[in-house]
């Protein structure tokens, strides 16, 4: 047997299919192939598979993940952190000196000028005075932030914080339209097994940090520092510690009868940039401190559309650099904390109290606040729901019972029609076929309320499912925390399941009346995409309810009308199965 | 030019930034290096980060993953380091970052690459019977995909990524031949699934 007509192992054949062989190799596998149908099958089976995973693995796969939660904002800091050299700080010392002083002339004698600072620096140290007053410090950070807003048009920060309270510790990401004066903030915490939610430690805290007149959302901005000096040195209880050492400068201020018995904040002292600051409360063991771990001012138009559109809809933060006003003399101004994580803890309360169905209660995003509104049954139902959503202290709450809804708005609803009455005039479509099944008054009664009360469940499901997807985009859901991602998620599926059993069991009922609704072709596969949209189900869920209440209940009383009634039920029906169909 | 390789290596010398012998300063070498790290990042992360996505699943530790594996291409071009092919060196730093990322919490993750598992999508497309035969064909590639080991699915991953076997066997640390066998078996596995 001649060398040509052994077979070429698998392996070669691979290499071959992928065009990795050396020449040699190439010749001797491609004589055999070439004579052999079952070799050459085989490679052409390997390339085709090949062809196939990639570009399953190009065009179905690799679109389908979620955007980097950071768009690699850290990268670059990290990476100019990691690129620093201490020749660059005499750079960066004249160009601060240029800025601060704006005497353009003086920078010609920067250099000379730098190395007196320094030696003054030096002087100073050993004297153990301060360099300059906590509210020149702050007066430089302020103008020196704005000065690296100047360089960028339309600028955007992008921060990213630490915030220890206590032994547990929060990652906060926020970006900040500085000219629209808007904010988001995303919650991350470092170890989501140990840490409990922000939901949870963070109502306490902003209240401390209200109380004591001090910018929670913003606790690094240098404005809202110079704010709470301020103040209180007109308070005239400023007792300053100015600290400077190993590129940094530190001032304390200690007021043990005070609310905030001790706030400490830490600039850079190349530009006087603030990179942390620490509080401690009056009787309260944990000290809260925040440390910036990336900064990075850019443009507006390079940060991610998701949160361009985040940012578009965000709540509007207080100017900085004017703290006087904002966020001292102002608490309004002072945004409530970490609202993201609120809405959803909120949404998810009401969810599992049944309340976020048939518009019972509604929670909407205000300007620096959550708001739940709602009429409720009774009063133990205010109280149940009230009770619910107690945790968060950042929302607004105002449930009324029915009565004193009433009450609220005697008028209004005096002039609106009394739902009950409208529909008892009329004929249903289904009379007969109604009086034949159920030959007592009060059955028919109960299956008719039972009939309407599916359709309308479901379709209460239907505009929770499509509130949810609205508040809710997919790219802002990849950019939530790993816990209030998987309570949109599970609130979702909770609607989706819901309306699926509610329309089952109508279809049933109504299927002695008005016929089967058909099932899918395909039995339980999944033949749709196995997601549902909203925005299609809603209108047809809509529709059911229509034609179910004038088949049961109230329609024009034309004969002719059931016929079509019913084809448009089945129909209806059928589209909504196939959209909710189970996932396998 | 030669006292410093790290500027001139890269995939082809496509990152050449100007004449090295220029770099007269430490603080402008620095730059340089940066530069060059930036735009190996830039080129790169997107591959890299689906690639570590893939492995981890988590887009936070993907994100964190990525980045690193980009820092550390910085330490180690400054320590003068000899790397012939910064992608598979990456994509090498990248897979096993993944893995024991994914080895420190424990439990195995399933493997899903239809992307289903990710968030509420709303993907309209117009013709619902090609959709079905999409849906079809990707619920295939998943239950193929379930029945490869690990090894076999990443070699499949970076092939697809362009890798070729010898980069592969670079990446995962195992042989060429290793890489050939396992990726033969993925195939016709795999193959038995799709059609």
């Amino acid at each position: 047997m001649s060398a040509r007509n052994r077979h070429p192992l698998p392996e070669e054949l691979l290499l071959a299919a992928l065009g990795e062989l050396s020449a040699e190799e190439e010749a001797r596998v491609q004589a055999h192939v070439a004579g052999c149908p079952d070799c050459m099958a085989q490679v052409a089976e390997f390339q085709e598979t090949d062809r196939e995973f990639s570009a399953h693995y190009q065009l179905v796969f690799k679109p389908s993940i979620p955007p980097p939660p950071g768009a690699f904002h850290e990268f670059r800091s990290a990476l100019n952190a990691k690129a620093a050299v201490p020749a660059s700080l005499s750079a960066r010392w004249r160009s601060y000196l240029a800025n601060c002083l704006r005497m353009p002339r003086l920078a010609r004698v920067v250099p000379v000028a730098g190395a007196a600072v320094l030696v003054l620096v030096a002087v100073v140290r050993l004297s153990q005075t301060p360099v300059v007053s906590a509210g020149e410090i702050f007066r430089r950070a302020v103008a020196s932030e704005r000065d690296s807003f100047s360089k960028v048009s339309h600028s955007a920060v992008y921060q990213k914080l630490r915030v220890r309270i206590g032994r547990s510790s929060l990652t906060k990401v926020v970006y900040r339209d500085v000219d629209g004066h808007r904010r988001v903030n995303h919650w991350a915490a470092s170890d989501p097994n140990s840490v409990p939610s922000p939901t949870v430690i963070a109502p306490d805290l902003s209240r401390e940090f209200r109380a004591a007149r001090l910018d929670w959302d913003d606790p690094l901005s240098p404005g809202a520092m110079q704010g709470w000096l301020t103040g209180r040195e007109r308070a005239g209880q400023a007792r300053e510690e100015i600290r400077e050492e190993a590129g940094t400068i530190t001032v304390t201020t200690r007021e043990p009868s005070a609310a905030v018995t001790e706030a400490q904040f830490v600039v850079r002292s190349a530009d006087y940039h603030p990179v942390s600051a620490l509080y401690r409360f009056q009787g309260q063991a944990d000290d809260v401190e925040f440390t910036e771990v990336a900064y990075e001012v850019r443009s507006l138009e390079t940060l991610d559309a998701s949160i361009r559109s985040e940012l578009s809809a965000g709540s509007p933060s207080p100017v900085t650099g004017s703290a006087s006003t904002s966020a001292l003399a102002s608490p309004h101004a002072e945004a409530a904390a970490n609202l993201d994580e609120v809405e959803i803890g909120a949404l998810y309360a009401l969810h599992q109290h049944n309340a976020d169905l048939g518009g019972e209660t509604e929670v909407t995003r205000q300007p620096g606040a959550v708001r739940v509104t709602g009429v409720v049954v009774s009063d133990r139902r205010k109280a149940e729901l009230r009770g619910a959503l107690a945790p968060f202290a950042e929302l607004r709450v105002e449930l009324y019972t029915a009565q004193e809804a009433a009450d609220r708005q005697a008028r209004a609803i005096a002039s609106a029609p009394d739902p009950a009455s409208a529909p008892v005039a009329r004929v249903p479509a289904l009379r007969d076929a109604l009086a034949a099944r159920f030959p007592d008054q009060a059955s028919r009664d109960s299956f008719v309320l039972d009939v309407l009360d599916c359709s309308q469940q479901a379709l209460a499901h239907g505009f929770a499912l499509q509130g949810l997807a609205g508040r809710y985009s997919p790219s802002s859901v990849a950019a939530l925390s790993p816990d209030a991602r998987a309570e949109v998620r599970s609130m979702s599926a909770d609607h989706v399941g819901a309306m699926r059993k509610r329309l089952e069991s109508l279809f049933e009922r109504l299927a002695p009346l008005a016929g089967e609704v058909q099932t899918p072709a395909g039995g339980g596969e999944n033949s749709g995409s196995g997601q549902v949209e909203p925005s299609t189900l809603v209108p047809d869920l809509q529709q059911l309810d229509r034609i179910i209440g004038r088949l049961v209940s109230a329609s024009d009383g034309v004969e002719a009308e059931a016929d079509n009634l019913v084809r448009e039920y089945r129909q209806v029906g059928a589209r909504l199965r196939q959209a909710l169909q189970p996932r396998k | 030019m030669a006292s410093i390789p790290p500027l001139m290596e890269s995939d082809g010398g496509l990152y050449l930034v100007g004449d090295a012998s220029c770099a007269h300063s430490v603080a402008e070498k620095q730059r340089r290096l940066a530069q060059v790290v930036e735009l190996h990042f830039e080129e790169l992360r997107r591959p890299v980060y689906s690639y570590a996505f893939s492995i981890c699943r988590s887009p936070e530790r993907a994100e964190e993953i990525t980045q690193d594996a980009f820092l550390r291409l910085h330490t180690s071009l400054q320590s003068g380091e000899n790397i012939s092919s910064v992608r598979s060196w990456v994509f090498r730093v990248a897979h096993n970052l993944a893995i024991n990322d994914a080895k420190k919490r424990r439990f195995e993750l399933p493997c899903r690459m239809d992307g289903q598992d990710i968030a509420m999508r709303s993907d309209n497309l117009p013709d619902p019977e090609q959709q079905m035969l999409r849906e079809e064909r990707k619920n295939q590639f998943q239950r193929g995909l379930e029945t490869l080991t690990e090894n076999q699915r990443y070699c499949l991953q970076l092939r697809a990524e362009g890798f070729q076997a010898k980069q592969i066997a670079e990446i995962l640390k195992i042989s060429r031949g290793g890489v050939v066998d396992t990726l033969q078996r993925a195939m016709k596995r795999l193959r038995k699934a799709i059609v």
